[in-house]
């Protein structure tokens, strides 16, 4: 292209007015130094493609701006709620209101070096906590030789529904570990942040934290390091306690005063945290598999179940008669006409009639004080029963169920034995033995039971 | 259209010397040299009667010989120059020639000399003279309402676009109806324009403040001679191409 002249028509502070032989007006500017005299012809100097040049420049850089506040100050909200996760390698994942993980921590260097393994951010917490679960299976923290226990805590603010549902975080756990076939302790604890705060300063993780605090509180010596340095299974061996009971006296003292609270502690606890010990729930169901790892107690558990199935059979009219019997202790009650309907329709939903039994339960506390003992019975056998239920629809799903799959249409007859068979012996503590198992009504519970 | 063109070969011929072409030249350029020299002396001159115009005529001849196309200066505004140096000589001489008599020979003498001075005064008087006269076209256009910077804007960009629009400011410059239209309303007549030269109405109004600045400018392009003569305008055959 060649260079055009133009006659100066008029010169202003650092660009001046040309006048080409075309006859075209145009601004150019004033190079430094140089001073153009009106009239003067000169060289305009190219720019036809400046303006594009520039132009691309302005949004080069804009864009370059616009990608590096992106990596500094990332658009992702602030975390919502924060869940650790503590098997040995104890991570901690910030999570948004939707469910989605904004951060994710080591707590030890077991905890980076997963998390070095798999990518956690931005996904769906259940998925997060999968990954990381079944990286820890495959990294042999989780395995068949050692006790097995994984602590989750989940800080839910005071007097608010958990951000995540806890169950939620409990099948994300309990997913990979059953796909494993390894047999683990599974425990979700609600915590405040203020005590995750606290643990933080200690350097511990939440849920260590929360061990310390309550095997100091049950006069276990625990010191910082211990909890810290090694994992939950081995300290529950060097130390002789058992983490569920330890974590399950939480908050009880507040939420029941009654003579029964360890009675109830069982069902009662569930609405705080979820306590679920797979090592003994594996051990009942899939005996010979894992013969090595059976315990006597586990073992009682399990001929326990039988008795009760036997119970059940041999007993259904007088379940019956129990259930005729609570309502009508509180006359005028509508679950009385309902319970009465319920018998010939035992296809129905199991909720309502245990809800319906609670109800009854509860109003009957208030009556005899000698029906008292039972009630509570009842409610343990309630709650219980269902979780039974649950355990065989579970146990459907993995089709290595090798008892008797007592069908929806038996649950309710199965409750109602159970019920009896309580009342029969008398003895609670064989109700406790049976194995807390993962409630299905869990989104109702109350998360702070001091309340 | 402009004669600044046909100008420049036409002196480029007689300075090899066709002299039937100088006469002819000289002759249709005696209106240009009558009034570069009534506006020098500031008054009305007559053919036959005043030596001025003599000197002027002989001074323009002149211009013819010493007229370099490289000098940036078009041929009528170096003409004026020179005839305006000459005219100065003239009246000096006069004055001199009243007092000491005898010194022209003197000035005779180193010759060389004062030819390259004079060259030099007439650079500087020809950038002189065009500052002026871009100053004064300024001015003639502020008149109308029009800035350079308003001119920078709305000056077309594509070539198309600008013949068609030079070609639109030719026809009302060459129009002495439309032309006094546009001196006493200072406005543009755009209808009639659009007639005449098939631009759309919307090419003329964008570049409305270009049409007359150009206008003026052809209008007036023997008082303009330095910003007339550099623009190098398309032959009348060359009409921009109507815009659609």
């Amino acid at each position: 292209m060649m260079k055009e002249r133009g006659m100066v028509v008029k010169v202003k502070s650092n660009s001046c007015i040309v006048l080409t032989p075309e006859g075209e007006y145009r601004e150019v500017p004033l190079t430094e130094g140089s001073r153009a005299r009106v009239g003067q012809e000169i060289q305009i100097p190219q720019r036809k493609t400046i303006p594009y040049f520039r132009f691309l420049m302005v949004a080069a850089s804009l864009l370059a701006v616009v990608v590096l506040a992106g990596q500094f100050f990332p658009l992702a909200p602030p975390a919502a709620a924060y869940l650790t996760i503590d098997i040995n390698p104890s991570v901690e994942l910030g999570v948004t209101a939707s469910e989605k993980v904004v951060s994710a921590r080591g707590l030890n260097p077991d905890g980076e070096r997963i998390l070095a393994k798999v990518t956690v951010k931005g996904l769906k917490l259940s998925d997060a906590v999968d990954r990381i679960v079944s990286q820890a299976v495959t990294d042999q923290f989780l395995n068949d030789i050692d006790e097995n226990i994984i602590l989750a805590t989940l800080t839910v603010e005071e007097n608010q529904e958990p951000l995540v549902a806890l169950d939620t975080v409990y099948e994300a756990i309990e997913k990979p570990v059953r796909y494993s076939g390894i047999l683990a302790e599974i425990i979700i604890e609600p915590v405040t942040p203020k005590m995750r705060e606290d643990a933080a300063k200690t350097g511990l993780s939440t849920g260590k934290f929360l061990v310390l605090k309550k095997s100091g509180e049950k006069g276990v010596p625990v010191s910082v390091d211990e909890v810290g340095g090694s994992s939950l299974g081995s300290l529950e061996k060097t130390k002789k306690i058992s983490i569920i009971e330890l974590l399950k006296e939480n908050g009880i003292n507040a939420a029941e005063r009654s003579v029964e609270a360890e009675k109830n502690a069982n069902s009662r606890k569930e609405r705080s945290g979820i306590y679920y010990d797979g090592r003994k729930k594996a051990t009942g169901s899939v005996t010979f598999t894992e013969g090595k790892t059976i315990k006597a107690e586990a073992k009682q558990e399990k001929d326990k179940e039988k008795d009760k199935d036997k119970g059940k059979k041999e007993t259904p009219g007088r379940s019956d008669e129990k259930n005729r019997d609570n309502p009508r202790n509180v006359p005028g009650n509508n679950g009385n006409n309902k319970n009465d309907k319920d018998k010939n329709n035992k296809d129905r939903n199991d909720y309502d009639r245990n809800d319906q039994d609670r109800k009854n339960n509860k109003k009957m506390n208030g009556n005899k004080e000698d029906k008292e003992n039972n009630n509570h019975k009842n409610n343990d056998g309630n709650n219980k029963d269902k979780s039974d239920n649950w355990k065989n629809n579970q146990n459907d799903n993995d089709g290595d169920n090798n008892r008797d799959r007592p069908g929806e249409n038996e649950s309710w007859s199965r409750q109602r034995a159970e019920l009896t068979g309580n009342k029969l012996t008398g003895n609670s503590r064989d109700v406790l033995r049976v194995p807390l198992r993962w409630q299905l009504e869990l989104p109702g519970i109350n998360l702070n039971p001091q309340k | 259209m402009f004669p600044a063109q046909d100008l420049d070969n036409t002196v480029k011929r007689i300075k090899q010397g066709d002299q039937l072409a100088r006469e002819d030249f000289l002759e249709s350029y005696k209106p240009f040299i009558f009034k570069a020299a009534c506006k020098f002396c500031k008054r009305g001159l007559d053919w036959g009667r005043d030596d001025e115009l003599a000197i002027a005529l002989i001074a323009f001849n002149e211009a013819i010989d010493r007229y370099r196309e490289d000098s940036g200066v078009p041929f009528l505004a170096f003409a004026r120059l020179v005839i305006v140096s000459r005219l100065k000589d003239y009246f000096r001489r006069e004055n001199r020639a009243d007092a000491e008599g005898l010194s022209l020979e003197a000035d005779r003498q180193n010759n060389l000399e004062c030819a390259r001075s004079w060259e030099a005064y007439l650079e500087e008087e020809a950038s002189r003279e065009r500052e002026e006269e871009i100053k004064e076209y300024e001015v003639l256009l502020s008149s109308y309402g029009v800035t350079f910077e308003d001119l920078v804007k709305c000056s077309p960009r594509h070539r198309s676009t600008r013949l068609s629009l030079l070609h639109a400011a030719q026809e009302l410059a060459n129009s002495n109806q439309l032309l006094n239209e546009l001196k006493t309303k200072k406005k543009l007549p755009l209808i009639d324009l659009e007639k005449i030269t098939g631009v759309s109405r919307k090419t003329l109004e964008r570049g409305r403040k270009y049409i007359i600045a150009m206008a003026l400018l052809i209008s007036k392009r023997e008082e303009y001679l330095y910003l007339s003569s550099y623009l190098i305008l398309p032959s009348p055959a060359e009409k921009g191409v109507p815009e659609k």
